[in-house]
């Protein structure tokens, strides 16, 4: 190529439009964000509130760590609130509108104007952004917005099913007697034990329990709700058949014949997959809520006063 | 392998299919079939009945007086917590790490999450006609057909991004008639399932249907019948801040589209005429509202007037007892059984037990104004009584109420009522807080207390035919065991026999029960109760039993009240004391007691009245705890801090006796 021709494709107003154009194309991707990013100032007098009331609520002042969640907190809430802003829930959702609508009406309280001008009335007094019931209600909606992204596929829930299936049992079940004494005392005992040994039906010995004497299918948790952890414990240690005993308890003494073992069962996939697929979407919202609160805050400036 | 594969697989299948069974809900009706198991399914069956504890009175995040102060647990983490699992509470650190955890020592046979309707609200936007999108296009889809537009309004309406695989609108072609795993595996993310179990519908979160979701995930529909959850709702009516508010409480999972929430049924008459319209037993769909806190109603809760000011009616007494077959008696924000300022209640020592100063929501926040001392009448005790009087006028009796207790929890923490640990609950407008710098809750409130049924199972059914049937009793937070018969003829010896609870059935009727016909002019009703105190158990502490008494409300001939409370078991004067520097308690007291007591005062023309209330031994009351712990020394009051000024407050008592309450027993002299 000779100069000349070089020069002349130099001055070429096609080329001077497609290198500006790229300049101003990189300088938009890199620093454009940076450009158009709104603003989030969170003030020293903020800062003080959000200590004020930890100490209101703990009794003591935030440590570093606790004071940079709060701000964490804080930002985020902020950052959802705008977020919400530019969807226009304030003006769509019908609990907001009617918050907002009540309290001009608690304001303005022989007022006949219509919901529509109260409603604005109260969006430019700012009252989306005062009031703490509507400021929690956006917040929730943007949350549920960001959590309903989330799913959990059926492969996952069998294979977390399968993965804890040895933490998903069926407790095992015990029915068994029992010959109740009221007072501790030794000759009654003795008495008891040999009336047992010859084989005297238990209905004929003992005092009275308002639980009676036979129990039926009971887990070990429902033994030890109802006659303690002594009772329980001996019932799980004894052979089934044979009187053992007797055990103390707050009400007295207690001898028990273990009559029927059910054993621990494998739970079924149909009682387990409900409660295992509800942790697994509690587990992926609040992941799903942390990842989308991480692209956000790359969206705003955030200035903390008196940080660097 | 494969065989178990495909098993599983089936399994999963018929789980997801399963939802065709839990019919969606639905206020404009159908052909659904009720969600009903038949009875006797379970392996703890018993026809003589168990006591099963619960709490139905829950709030968790979708409450915004609980989140917004900062309590952010969700109806399936409450569910959680009543199963025995720790759950974490605010203050939060950084991400939502809690700096306090709590954990129950006994887990709940049963729970209903009742969170303040109020603020739901997501489908109004349709029904409203002040609203502009009520002319919408899929808002007219929404009120003609609305198990089909619902997916449609949410997605459309909120803004979703993507049409889930559920449900399978109509016309278009199913692979089988439960479309039940879609075409990339999905599970739908809250199962309800459409008219006649045929479609699933794959609803958007929010949170009534979470809710919903999270009962149904908790609630045990196995044979081992361990949990069981209720559909439910706080109806949050409260004008000038005086309580009228109500548990609405489902049978089953077919429950209305949207909770009847106060704006639209500012009364409580119309809330029932709204629940009897939108909730229809054909459908499946049966309820019961639960009012509480009458203590702060500054005198409506028990009116002897409707909304227009005008007499009850009998048909409006009717309708009344109908759908309130149940009262909360005692919670977080104190007891509603007696004020013990009028009539022989001046001499029940026992009405100041957890009794707040004011008569109103607004408590103390306002210094005084707008409330005022609490009334006579916004107490059972007195509105029973006044129930009596409506029955010997106009044949019904309004006010016939069986009783529960539960906690009012704003930390979505269900029956955490024991008075040490004690989070607090977050519902009096206060932040509870961390346990050693300061009371976790206003001084005046307590951890509340249980709701207990007499269930032949644990499932939804039988609890709820409990409820109906009003053989339920509250506890203080503590779990004695107490059987109330009422009959003409139980024998004298019934605390000597072991079928003493065969024979409550078969000669007498249970609490909440109605005495037979007087079988000879001088026949006297006759009552027998027996109680077995807490055991407790690891990380419980429980005291032994005191006495039972049993209170007798009537009128007379001229239309006075009358009340009495009779001492029948146990020892009032047994000696058993508390330290209150160390919380330590000694003294004799039961393990069980018994009586079988015969009304002396019995007249067959009045009406009447009978519960019995069981009174353990002394023990410390949550602050003392509290302050305890906390080395305050109220002799020395420079050196009490701030935080803790409350415990050398000498309004509030250091100890307190836990109790229960049963339903009462009603007698109705012949027409």
């Amino acid at each position: 190529m000779n100069r000349h021709l070089f020069r002349r494709w130099l001055r070429e107003p096609v080329l001077h439009f497609v290198l500006l154009g790229t300049v101003l194309f990189l300088a938009q991707s890199q620093w454009g964000t940076l450009l158009v990013r709104e603003k989030i100032h969170i003030s020293a007098e903020h800062q003080k509130i959000l200590q004020q009331r930890w100490l209101a609520q703990t009794g003591r002042q935030a440590s570093d760590a606790e004071m940079a969640a709060l701000l964490r907190q804080t930002i985020d809430e902020e950052i959802l609130l705008r977020e919400a802003h530019k969807l226009g829930l304030p003006e769509r959702d019908p609990v907001v509108r009617e918050r907002l609508i009540r309290n001009m009406r608690f304001i303005e309280q022989d007022s006949k104007t219509d919901e529509a001008r109260l409603l604005k009335a109260a969006i430019s007094l700012g009252m989306v952004d005062s009031d703490t019931v509507i400021r929690r209600r956006l917040l929730q909606l943007m949350r549920h917005r960001i959590e309903s992204d989330v799913h959990v596929a059926q492969s996952d829930l069998l294979r977390h099913f399968e993965k804890q299936s040895d933490n998903l049992q069926k407790p095992a079940r015990y029915s068994f007697s029992q010959v109740y004494l009221k007072s501790p005392a030794g000759a009654d005992i003795e008495a008891t034990r040999q009336a047992l040994a010859q084989g005297t039906p238990p209905e004929k010995l003992g005092d009275v329990f308002l639980l009676g004497q036979r129990f039926q299918r009971m887990t070990r948790a429902e033994v030890e709700r109802q006659l303690g952890q002594a009772v329980a414990d001996k019932l799980m240690n004894s052979p089934a058949g044979n009187w053992t005993g007797p055990v103390a308890s707050v009400y007295g003494q207690h001898f028990l014949r273990l009559d029927r073992f059910e054993p621990a069962q494998q739970t079924a996939y149909e009682q387990a997959g409900p409660r295992l697929a509800a942790r697994l979407y509690t587990e992926r919202e609040s992941t799903a809520l942390r990842n989308r609160l991480n692209v956000l805050r790359s969206r705003y400036r955030i200035r903390i006063e008196g940080s660097a | 392998m494969q065989a178990i594969r495909f098993c599983l697989l089936t399994t999963t299948m018929l789980v997801l299919a399963a939802c065709g069974n839990d019919p969606v809900p639905n206020k404009t009706g159908g052909n659904k079939g009720p969600d009903v198991r038949p009875s006797g399914q379970c392996k703890n069956h018993s026809p003589l009945r168990h006591a099963f504890f619960g709490d139905l009175h829950v709030h968790t995040v979708y409450s915004l007086d609980a989140n917004t102060q900062g309590t952010i647990t969700t109806p399936h983490e409450a569910y959680r917590f009543a199963l025995g699992e720790r759950l974490g509470v605010q203050p939060f650190l950084e991400d939502g790490t809690p700096t306090r955890f709590t954990q129950l020592a006994r887990p709940l046979d049963f729970a209903a999450v009742t969170d303040h309707a109020e603020l739901f609200g997501e489908v109004e936007v349709c029904t409203n006609p002040d609203y502009p999108e009520y002319n919408l296009p899929e808002c007219q889809f929404y009120r003609s057909s609305p198990e089909n537009a619902f997916l449609a309004f949410n997605f459309v309406q909120l803004g979703l991004p993507e049409l889930p695989q559920f449900p399978v609108p109509e016309g278009i072609p199913l692979v089988s008639d439960q479309p039940v795993v879609g075409a990339d595996g999905k599970i739908p993310r809250l199962p309800y399932c459409g008219v006649d179990g045929q479609t699933c519908l794959e609803a958007a979160k929010t949170p009534w249907r979470d809710i919903q979701a999270a009962a149904e995930n908790f609630y045990d529909r196995s044979d081992d019948c361990s949990f069981t959850t209720f559909v439910g709702y706080e109806y949050t009516a409260a004008p000038m801040s005086n309580n009228l508010h109500r548990n609405v409480i489902f049978k089953t999972a077919v429950v209305p589209e949207l909770p009847p929430a106060y704006q639209e049924n500012p009364f409580p008459e119309l809330l029932w005429k709204t629940l009897s319209e939108e909730c229809l037993r054909d459908n499946g769909c049966e309820y019961l509202t639960i009012p509480h806190n009458s203590n702060l109603s500054a005198g409506l809760m028990f009116e002897t007037k409707d909304r227009f000011d005008n007499p009850y009616t009998a048909e409006f007494a009717a309708t009344r007892q109908a759908n309130e077959p149940l009262a909360e008696i005692y919670q977080h924000k104190g007891q509603s059984e007696c004020l013990g300022t009028t009539g022989a209640g001046a001499n029940d020592e026992l009405c100041g037990f957890e009794l707040l100063p004011y008569n109103n929501l607004t408590g103390e926040r306002a210094g005084g104004l707008n409330t005022g001392p609490p009334l006579p009448q916004d107490f059972l005790r007195e509105a029973m009584k006044d129930g009596l009087k409506m029955q010997q006028d106009l044949g019904v009796n309004p006010f016939k109420y069986g009783l529960i207790g539960s906690s009012d929890t704003h930390l979505g923490t269900p029956g955490n009522v024991e008075e040490t640990p004690f989070p607090g609950h977050a519902g009096a407008g206060e932040n509870p807080a961390d346990g050693i710098e300061g009371l976790t809750d206003v001084i005046e409130a307590s951890p509340g207390g249980l709701a207990v049924l007499y269930a032949e199972e644990n499932t939804r059914e039988s609890l709820f035919d409990a409820m109906r049937r009003r053989e339920a009793y509250a506890t203080s937070g503590t779990r004695p065991i107490v059987r109330f018969f009422g009959g003409w003829d139980l024998p004298a010896n019934a605390c000597g026999r072991n079928d003493f609870v065969e024979l409550g059935y078969d000669k007498g009727v249970p609490m909440g029960g109605d005495l037979p016909a007087q079988p000879d002019a001088n026949a006297a009703p006759v009552f027998a109760v027996s109680a077995l105190r807490d055991p407790g158990g690891p990380g419980v502490t429980a005291e032994p039993l005191q006495r039972i008494q049993i209170i007798k409300g009537w009128v007379d001939a001229d239309g006075e009240k009358h009340e009495e409370v009779f001492e029948v078991a146990g020892d009032p004067d047994n000696g058993a004391t508390v330290d209150t520097s160390t919380c330590q308690t000694s003294g004799p007291g039961f393990a069980n007691l018994c009586a079988v007591w015969t009304d002396p005062g019995f007249t067959p023309d009045q009406h009447a009245f009978y519960y019995a209330r069981v009174v353990e031994n002394p023990s410390c009351r949550w602050s003392t705890y509290q302050c305890i712990a906390a080395g305050v020394d109220c002799e020395q009051p420079e050196t009490v801090p701030e935080a803790f000024a409350d415990c050398c407050n000498a309004d509030y008592p250091k100890t307190i006796q836990e109790r229960a309450w049963t339903s009462p027993i009603w007698y109705q002299p012949p027409s």
